[in-house]
């Protein structure tokens, strides 16, 4: 344990240089921003900075990029809680109850307990990646495609209880998400699957267009169909700070998020998307009132932001320990520490201590820089609803265009974003929940290539997913999560029919 | 009892469409079997299953009870896709500037509260506000204006 | 239906491409040669903001802006192994505004992978100049007994018909399918989307090999967890001088190396092309670079208008012989 802090005073003396205080203000102020806007993420915007880092120190550069890529993770649950608009797969399950939360003149309070649990996650998360690192890399080095089969489709198993309506059309919602993610080439041979000869599907469909289409603009055009005295706008502002009782159900619910997402943040093959779908499924079941999710239930805002933020610090795990980047914004962070010279991998902790204990400890001053930096604008941002709604949703319009047509500069984005606007609108009239369909989208692709390499691999054997240990813990745990799921409904139908 | 699902009714037959639609465009990926999937097993199962879940919900809401549909106007849809289509149009052949100003007024006619005046004024700073923001600020590789048709 | 609906996109693209030539060649070019660039230069990289070409590519970009004081926009436009980039500058007004960074896999490899395509490589694109070249290491766990290409060769013949190897995109497949071609073996491909998810198998054991990006493949040989037994360039790589190349250990027909150049739409006037060519040239023969590519596991590899072309007409070659061994199915 000495030798830990002895090692983190390192860092903080390097980290604390007023350069680097002032680039990793840069990254925390210009990760919010880009997390705010819908679309455009941290890796275009790392991408860009880039060619300016080559005239920093590494550790100046690194403390910068990092900034974006967290500021970004506080960032997006601003729209998301606002408007309904989220901006990546994580702050998805954030829209469901944040919200709902706004809608009931909560919004100043869901913000504040996204922001604090966020912090509280972030510390814990670089404290194990401070004190375990190497541990924790051995375990994930445990998963390979076997076990993240098992786990994808755990996830999916548990989308469905992010429904709060029918189980059937959940499912249904689910499988349909699914065939929307198998568009483009597939990894396992190289045909093209329902691109009715666009190029731009050949990669498959991008997720900003579904997800701001679906929820986004599907909840414009749904205000818009209602009077204007009956909409039922996020246009009350209560209280910024969240109520004791609000506080109280949130504490738990940060801790549980915490640990949820920082063991799924370690797992280089996809487990990051996971983490907020899996800490809201696991409030939700344990919760006393599951009937209150979906409705602007505080811990269905609180468990997700905690379980995001920490897994996006252990993310930084596989990366600084193994050399595998975990997320596409981790592989951009090894192309940013090649042209710094540095090799990730093994050999960091032990060639380049400086650098290490530097970025760790620059974690714990950009978290605490970002809730400064967002505690006041939380105000900012509830003022921003007092905007009559005709002025507001032109603008979140443009937003939204330049955000996804920028992901790929194509205006095929921005097509298909009308047409996911569409598709989710008439969703919400015919009564179907898009969360599901989301994580199907989002799930699907991952757990296909992990199964069908899982059986080239066995040479087709398909014990090789219960000969394993974790997986075959991981399918125990599915199985069981679908009794939970599929007991309470015979109940209910035995009732209705006797 | 009196047929009062609709909204189950067209949810269930959206499902069996897309899982028929599925099942049709993708009749010529090669299926394989389950040891050695092909790029066509996937689809093809998950298509059957969406025309089971769909016909089983169609069917359903002739025995369980439903929710009304929500009402549906149609101008809101029809300006807003409108708005999306014209940025899709306009943002490579005029520029940044252009394409924002059309998604700001065609996508205020959307709302039956929209003034015209205000529109205008709304519109012009969006514009402005989209330039400085995403090209000056971000870098983000578009053009304010230009002329490209 | 796809094939269909493929082929109309082909004939508008071919129509759109027609009308853009005629337009653009009543265009006066050598006016305004003299004062370009006097506005920023699009680049188009067809792959996502932050991937390995990427960065690449802005690094030779940000050296060239250096030199020449011209501003440079980079345009990513991802998808399609590289195509939708191409395409889109192939349909580009050839005034020197539009320019390409292109893999030798998109331009001389995806036009004989993929039916039906858009754009041609020859005739919708002037070569302006190459800047880079890289080559792919033969990649083994650190634990796996066999310390030679010939080891290996054995223990996979050994292992009949149940051997496998990983790739992470169509450049190292077809590296793989090269050697075991070359080898006669018979090994299962298994599908990764990226190198360093099939490389961490590689490590782990699950796939008995890979051809690998060398920057990785030297960062995990460096992590020891695994073990590069040869490399796929025609002359021993700087920053790996004690691993042979495929040629040394008697597999002279597996040798690959991957390169990249800048383009321009074709009927872009010689004279910005030439200015072009120049400052890429000063940019990739800098020490700084040649030390960022190295570090990379790549090297300068600077070329003429002239150079590129022939380079581009070989490469083409090479592809069709690749295409015909691997059985990549056209599409």
């Amino acid at each position: 344990m000495d030798e830990i802090f002895q090692n983190l005073a390192t860092g903080f003396g390097g980290a604390f240089t007023p350069v680097n205080l002032g680039l990793c203000l840069i990254g925390c102020l210009l990760g919010t921003l880009i997390g705010v806007l819908p679309g455009i993420g941290p890796i275009a915007t790392i991408a860009m900075l880039l060619p300016i880092t080559y005239g920093l120190s590494p550790l100046g550069a690194l403390i910068m990029l990092a900034g974006i890529y967290y500021g970004a993770q506080y960032g997006g649950s601003t729209t998301a809680v606002l408007v309904n608009l989220p901006g990546e797969s994580s702050s998805v399950v954030t829209c469901l109850d944040g919200y709902q939360m706004a809608k009931k003149g909560r919004a100043g309070s869901a913000l504040t307990i996204a922001a604090l649990g966020s912090l509280f996650a972030g510390c814990v998360g670089t404290l194990l990646l401070a004190a375990f690192a190497p541990i924790l890399a051995k375990f994930a080095e445990q998963f390979r495609s076997p076990e993240y089969f098992a786990l994808m489709l755990f996830g999916l198993i548990a989308a469905v209880v992010l429904a709060s309506g029918s189980v059937v059309k959940a499912i249904a919602m689910v499988v349909l998400g699914l065939l929307f993610g198998l568009v483009g080439t597939d990894v396992s041979s190289g045909v093209t699957r329902y691109g009715f000869g666009v190029p731009e599907l050949y990669d498959g469909i991008d997720f900003v267009p579904v997800a701001v289409g679906l929820f986004g603009l599907a909840e414009i055009m749904s205000n818009l169909d209602k009077r204007e005295e009956n909409r039922d706008l996020a246009s009350k502002v209560g209280s910024l700070w969240p109520t004791r009782e609000e506080t109280r159900r949130a504490i738990p619910a940060v801790l549980r998020g915490t640990v949820v997402g920082s063991l799924l943040g370690i797992l280089p093959g996809g487990g990051a998307v996971l983490s907020s779908f899996a800490a809201y499924t696991l409030e939700k079941k344990i919760s006393k009132h599951p009937e209150e999710f979906g409705k602007g239930a505080v811990e269905g805002v609180a468990a997700p932001e905690a379980a995001n933020n920490a897994g996006a610090q252990t993310s930084f795990i596989p990366l600084l320990t193994l050399g595998i980047p975990s997320t596409p914004v981790m592989a951009i962070m090894v192309g940013a520490m090649m042209i710094q010279g540095i090799a990730p991998g093994t050999a960091l902790i032990k060639e380049r201590p400086d650098l290490f204990w530097g970025i760790v400890a620059s974690m714990w001053i950009g978290n605490v820089m970002l809730v400064i930096i967002n505690l006041p604008l939380i105000g900012l941002w509830v003022k921003l609803l007092h905007v009559p709604y005709r002025i507001l949703f032109p603008i979140i319009l443009v937003l939204c265009c330049v955000g996804t047509y920028s992901t790929g500069n194509a205006t095929t984005l921005v097509v298909m974003l009308a047409i996911f606007s569409v598709l989710g609108y008439v969703f919400v009239k015919l009564g179907c929940e898009t969360a599901p369909f989301l994580l199907g989208f989002v799930l699907g692709p991952l757990m296909e290539e992990n199964l069908r390499r899982s059986m080239v691999i066995s040479f087709g054997d398909p014990l090789i997913f219960v000969q394993r240990p974790i997986s075959a813990t991981i399918l125990a745990m599915t199985f069981g999560l679908v009794l939970l799921i599929v007991l309470p409904q015979f109940r209910k139908t035995r009732e209705v029919a006797f | 009892m009196r047929f009062n699902n609709l909204q189950d009714l067209l949810a269930g037959l959206l499902f069996v469409a897309f899982g028929a639609a599925a099942l049709w465009f993708g009749q010529n990926y090669a299926i394989g079997s389950a040891t050695r999937m092909g790029p066509g097993y996937l689809p093809n199962v998950l298509g059957w299953l969406l025309v089971g879940l769909g016909s089983f919900i169609t069917l359903r809401a002739f025995v369980i009870g439903g929710v009304p549909i929500p009402r549906i106007h149609l101008r809101p849809q029809i300006m807003i896709i409108a708005a999306l289509l014209a940025f899709a149009l306009t943002v490579e052949r005029l520029g940044l500037l252009a394409a924002a100003a059309a998604v700001v007024v065609l996508g205020s006619l959307a709302s039956r509260e929209a003034r015209p005046l205000e529109i205008i004024v709304i519109a012009a700073l969006t514009a402005a506000a989209a330039v400085g923001l995403f090209i000056y600020l971000l870098g983000q590789p578009m053009q304010p204006w230009t002329w490209g048709f | 239906m796809m094939k269909s609906s493929n082929r109309d996109c082909g004939i508008i693209a071919a129509g759109i491409a027609v009308v853009a030539c005629v337009l653009s060649s009543a265009l006066p070019g050598p006016a305004f040669a003299q004062s370009y660039p006097d506005r920023p230069i699009k680049v188009t990289v067809g792959f996502p903001a932050g991937s390995g070409a990427d960065i690449l590519c802005r690094y030779v970009l940000e050296g060239m802006a250096r030199i020449s004081s011209a501003t440079f926009v980079v345009e990513n436009k991802p998808g399609a192994a590289g195509n939708i980039g191409s395409d889109a500058v192939a349909k580009a007004k050839p005034d020197g505004y539009a320019l390409l960074m292109g893999a030798s896999s998109t331009q001389a490899g995806n036009p004989q992978v993929y039916k039906d395509l858009p754009w041609h490589p020859v005739r919708n694109f002037e070569p302006v100049a190459s800047f880079a070249r890289l080559a792919y290491t033969l990649t083994v766990a650190s634990n796996n007994p066999a310390k030679t290409v010939a080891d290996l060769t054995q223990q996979l013949k050994a292992k009949a018909g149940k051997a496998t190897f990983g790739f992470g995109n169509t450049s190292s497949l077809a590296a793989a399918s090269l050697y075991t071609h070359e080898a006669g073996l018979t090994v299962t491909s298994v599908a990764y989307k990226s190198t360093p998810q099939a490389l961490s198998d590689v490590a782990e054991g699950q796939t008995d090999f890979m051809f690998s990006e060398p920057v990785l493949a030297i960062g995990q040989e460096k992590a020891g967890k695994v073990r590069n037994l040869a490399v796929t360039s025609q002359q021993r790589m700087i920053s790996l001088p004690n691993v042979p190349t495929m040629a040394e250990v008697g597999l002279g027909n597996a040798t690959m190396s991957p390169w990249w150049a800048i383009y321009a739409p074709a009927k872009t006037p010689p004279e910005i092309l030439a200015k072009l060519a120049d400052w890429a040239n000063k940019a990739t023969t800098t020490p700084e670079t040649a030390e960022f590519m190295l570090k990379q596991g790549m090297e300068p590899f600077p070329g003429t208008p002239e150079s590129t072309a022939k380079h581009l007409a070989a490469t083409i070659d090479e592809w069709g012989r690749i295409v015909k061994i691997v059985k990549i199915e056209p599409q």
